[in-house]
């Protein structure tokens, strides 16, 4: 599951607008036809860090959105600054993307 | 194994009746499963909590959580589409520790728990799914105590009873 999250920032008057879009079929499960196929499969937490420092951690159940869109806004921020983002399923599958300001 | 036992059900009308108490054995079996692999937290009991009150119970208390102006929740009255409905949540708070997104009419009532960092500001958008009209409840978390908002959504076509969302 590489390359699963975009991030677009906007960075005006020390505050960044995140915006997240992240490729995933946030299923809830408990279809009848193939259990296998429609087994619950959906992030469970994804978080994003400016420099390090965790500004934002989010616990999803199955009811977000397929295709999850996340935006949020950070203070305190400059260019150069180093972004990273990441989530974990819930079968411990995980993706990382990381970026700079 | 649900595959295969469906496929015997489908084939051989004999096998139906032990095909069934296979399938139902393993319904019963696999939220145990499942539930052992996570760890014993407050959150992860409030995923499973089956209605609003109680997930609001397991992660804020007993204590009845006040409505506030100070929250807006934008997202649109009628959503035709259930699986993808945007959402919207600021607050003038100036310190937000956490924000919730609770849909009271869906199987599992909390879509969504964030918690902010201190230079995050209370603020965030993103899209959920809402099985039925009902209310959504945003709480949030501040050094001034816990709020409450809440909006209700009417939808057209809902978004959880979809097997494949």
């Amino acid at each position: 599951m590489m390359e699963s999250i975009k991030v677009r920032t906007t960075l005006k008057n020390g505050s960044v607008t995140v915006r997240m879009f992240i490729r995933y079929p946030m299923r809830v499960g408990g279809g009848r036809k193939n259990e296998d196929l429609y087994a619950p499969h959906f992030i469970q937490e994804i978080s994003c860090e400016l420099n390090g420092e965790t500004v934002m951690r989010g616990y999803w159940g199955p009811g977000v959105a397929q295709n999850p869109y996340l935006s949020f806004i950070v203070d305190n921020a400059k260019v150069g600054d180093a972004l990273a983002f990441r989530w974990v399923d819930n079968r411990g599958g995980t993706d990382v993307f990381e970026t700079k300001l | 194994m649900l595959d295969k036992a469906s496929n015997v059900l489908a084939k051989s009308p004999r096998f139906a009746r032990r095909a069934l108490f296979a399938m139902m054995g393993s319904i019963i079996v696999m939220p145990l499963v499942r539930a052992a692999g996570l760890s014993v937290s407050r959150l992860a009991q409030a995923f499973k909590d089956k209605s609003s009150e109680e997930v609001m119970r397991t992660l804020y208390g007993d204590a009845e959580i006040p409505l506030s102006d100070a929250i807006r929740i934008t997202m649109t009255d009628l959503a035709e589409d259930g699986t993808v409905v945007p959402i919207k949540i600021e607050t003038k708070f100036k310190i937000v520790s956490a924000i919730s997104i609770i849909a009271v009419e869906n199987p599992i009532p909390l879509i969504a728990k964030f918690s902010l960092g201190k230079v995050a500001r209370g603020f965030i958008a993103t899209r959920i799914k809402l099985v039925k009209t009902g209310d959504v409840v945003a709480v949030v978390e501040t050094t001034e105590g816990v709020f409450q908002a809440r909006k209700k959504i009417e939808i057209t076509v809902g978004g959880c009873d979809v097997s494949d969302r």
